[in-house]
């Protein structure tokens, strides 16, 4: 358990970040004040719809918001490093350095031109002046740390010769080159069936075990989450409306967008009663209820979720945005 | 390991299936093989007049017969396959360098960069292909030089729009934006992950356009703005070969011949080259 993060140096520290698309009145809000913080070696979740910013939020961090976005307030700071207030070429020089990505696609984030030993050993020779003859036998090595098999003669290979598990060990191979201080893993498994997907949770895990990396892995599989990270933060329509250690988030969700995440998610004990699903869409940027954006979704809402949320404690480094937890708490 | 790697490619290359890109090598190799060996393989020097031969039909000393000057039509034809084959090589390359940087700039910064660069690029292409030529060659000045850059600016605008295509395709996968993440910098994109994708379909688009640059020397040659005589080229041949249609009819129908062949081979050969490495058309 991880639990201690604030005690302890944290590796990213979001705060008050918001990013938005387009200008003046046109401007879309897609992602809105959001605060949020990964300890050394912390493995968070970022749970949310598609939709909900979860992406964008990862963008900004790695300073590759597409044309047309950009940050509006707020700070972004890897390991007390102020990343915003840094040049372009600065933020390019820490990508794949200290930060690496691990997409959610890795077929399609390899490029098919180039031998897969190439494409892992690049960011060495990118970022550390490494020869290519260096950087292919350490991709080797890499190659081997995820588990590949006869990783000298897979190097040699193209990725469309790769199964799509052995495609995202590339990719993870990749992201290790360098001994990030941060992985960000958007979406790492969600193509993958489900075997292959718990060999690659173990991968993540025994990678933050060995080098104290911290991992923030964006999903919309809360049993992913369940599986790996040490706490969680849930993001809806471009808000954080709940955080906290994952055991309490599962035990006990407090935020009703929570419990219907959670009461739409299909488990093997369930009643056979079916799910239940959360009623309407997600907003559009522009549409989102005035107060809490969950509101017009709610089933427990009332006149007063019309003001703006605030974070409300319910437990140790649990905090909720929902105005009537105490009343509904642990009513899931 | 490279050679070996190649040796093992040609045997098990099908030659058979791919018959017109066969023929194509075949015809281009020809061509190109006499370019390059014509002082040895020609009976006479190209430009050495007999008066006392002249326009005769061929012989067993003149297989081709000879000129209006005495020249022997054979040597001339295969001394103008160099001349062809040089324009061609040049002004293939200044429209293949030219067009790929401006496509490719134009792709990848978009925007404004695009918008003037291709702007640009359509300005060169609303003009007819021989007009524009003609035009170029009148004020640098008519030498076989100018006309390889003549040639080679008319191409560049139709690689710029094919590198700009395949370029902008390139950058929407997903590998560019990956590239981008693990800190690559713009130019070690455009070369490690995008070049590797554009340099196919301009392979086969330069195959093509070199029997268009052969034609088109020709008929720049034709019109008396390429090869200067007594400089042989198929153009001045045919030209020259004009007047004499019904005395001596070898005289055209020879470096018309080379001519057809050669085009026809290159463009068998571009074709061929499509179908080969066009994963669309494989199989």
């Amino acid at each position: 358990m991880k639990i201690e993060a604030n005690k302890r140096s944290s590796t990213l520290e979001i705060e008050n970040l918001s990013v938005a698309f387009g200008q003046g009145s046109k401007s879309a809000v897609v992602v809105d004040n959001i605060s949020l913080k990964i300890g050394k070696g912390e493995i968070v979740g970022l749970i949310g719809e598609s939709g909900s910013g979860k992406t964008v939020a990862s963008l900004a961090v790695l300073g590759m918001l597409p044309r047309g976005a950009k940050v509006v307030q707020g700070s972004i700071k890897l390991t007390n490093d102020p990343l915003l207030e840094r040049t372009d070429d600065y933020r390019r020089s820490i990508r794949g350095d200290r930060i690496a990505l691990i997409p959610q696609d890795a077929l399609r984030s390899l490029n098919p031109t180039g031998k897969v030993g190439y494409q892992v050993g690049e960011p060495l020779n990118l970022h550390r002046s490494a020869s290519w003859a260096f950087a292919r036998s350490k991709a080797i090595e890499l190659l081997r740390s995820v588990n590949l098999s006869d990783p000298e003669l897979r190097s040699e290979e193209y990725p469309h010769q790769f199964s799509g598990g052995m495609q995202q060990r590339a990719m993870i191979a990749m992201g290790l080159s360098t001994e990030p201080e941060l992985l960000i893993a958007d979406e790492p498994t969600t193509a993958l069936d489900v075997t292959v997907q718990a060999q690659v949770l173990d991968l993540l895990r025994a990678v933050r075990d060995q080098h104290d990396t911290s991992i923030l892995f964006i999903t919309h599989d809360l049993g992913v989450v369940a599986n790996l990270c040490d706490r969680v933060y849930v993001m809806y329509s471009g808000a954080i409306v709940e955080e906290g250690p994952v055991d309490q988030i599962f035990s006990n969700p407090s935020h009703p967008y929570t419990q219907g995440l959670l009461d739409a998610t299909p488990r093997i004990h369930g009643a056979m009663t079916g799910l239940t699903p959360i009623p309407g869409q997600i907003p559009l940027p522009n549409k989102r209820p005035v107060g809490c954006r969950f509101s017009d979704r709610c089933l427990f809402a009332l006149p007063q979720c019309a003001s703006t949320p605030k974070p409300i404690t319910v437990g140790d480094n649990h905090i909720s945005y929902c105005l009537r937890v105490k009343e509904l708490g642990g009513s899931s | 390991m490279q050679g070996k790697d190649e040796m093992n490619f040609l045997s098990k290359f099908n030659w058979i299936r791919h018959g017109l890109l066969t023929i194509g090598i075949m015809i281009v190799g020809t061509v190109i093989v006499a370019a390059l060996t014509a002082p040895i393989i020609s009976p006479y020097s190209p430009y050495d007049l007999d008066v006392t031969m002249m326009l005769q039909a061929p012989s067993a000393d003149h297989w081709l017969g000879t000129d209006e000057l005495g020249r022997d039509v054979l040597s001339r034809t295969i001394f103008a396959s160099q001349i062809s084959i040089q324009v061609a090589l040049v002004a293939v390359s200044v429209g293949v360098i030219g067009g790929t940087i401006i496509g490719v700039l134009a792709a990848y910064f978009g925007g404004v960069t695009d918008l003037i660069l291709m702007r640009l690029m359509e300005l060169l292409f609303s003009f007819p292909a021989i007009l524009l030529a003609i035009v170029l060659m009148a004020s640098l000045g008519t030498s076989i030089l100018n006309a390889m850059i003549a040639i080679g600016i008319i191409f560049i605008p139709g690689f710029a729009r094919l590198a700009r295509a395949t370029t902008v395709e390139a950058m929407q996968q997903q590998y560019i934006e990956a590239a981008r993440s693990v800190g690559m910098s713009h130019s070690r994109i455009l070369i490690i992950e995008i070049m590797p994708n554009v340099i196919t379909p301009l392979l086969v688009e330069a195959a093509v356009a070199f029997a268009y640059a052969v034609l088109l020397e020709s008929a720049l040659s034709f019109l008396g703005l390429g090869a200067q005589p007594p400089e042989p080229s198929w153009g001045n041949m045919l030209n020259t070969g004009r007047g004499f249609m019904a005395q001596a009819p070898w005289l055209s129908i020879m470096p018309g011949m080379a001519l057809f062949f050669c085009v026809l081979g290159f463009n068998l050969l571009g074709d061929g080259l499509r179908d080969m490495l066009d994963p669309h058309l494989r199989d």
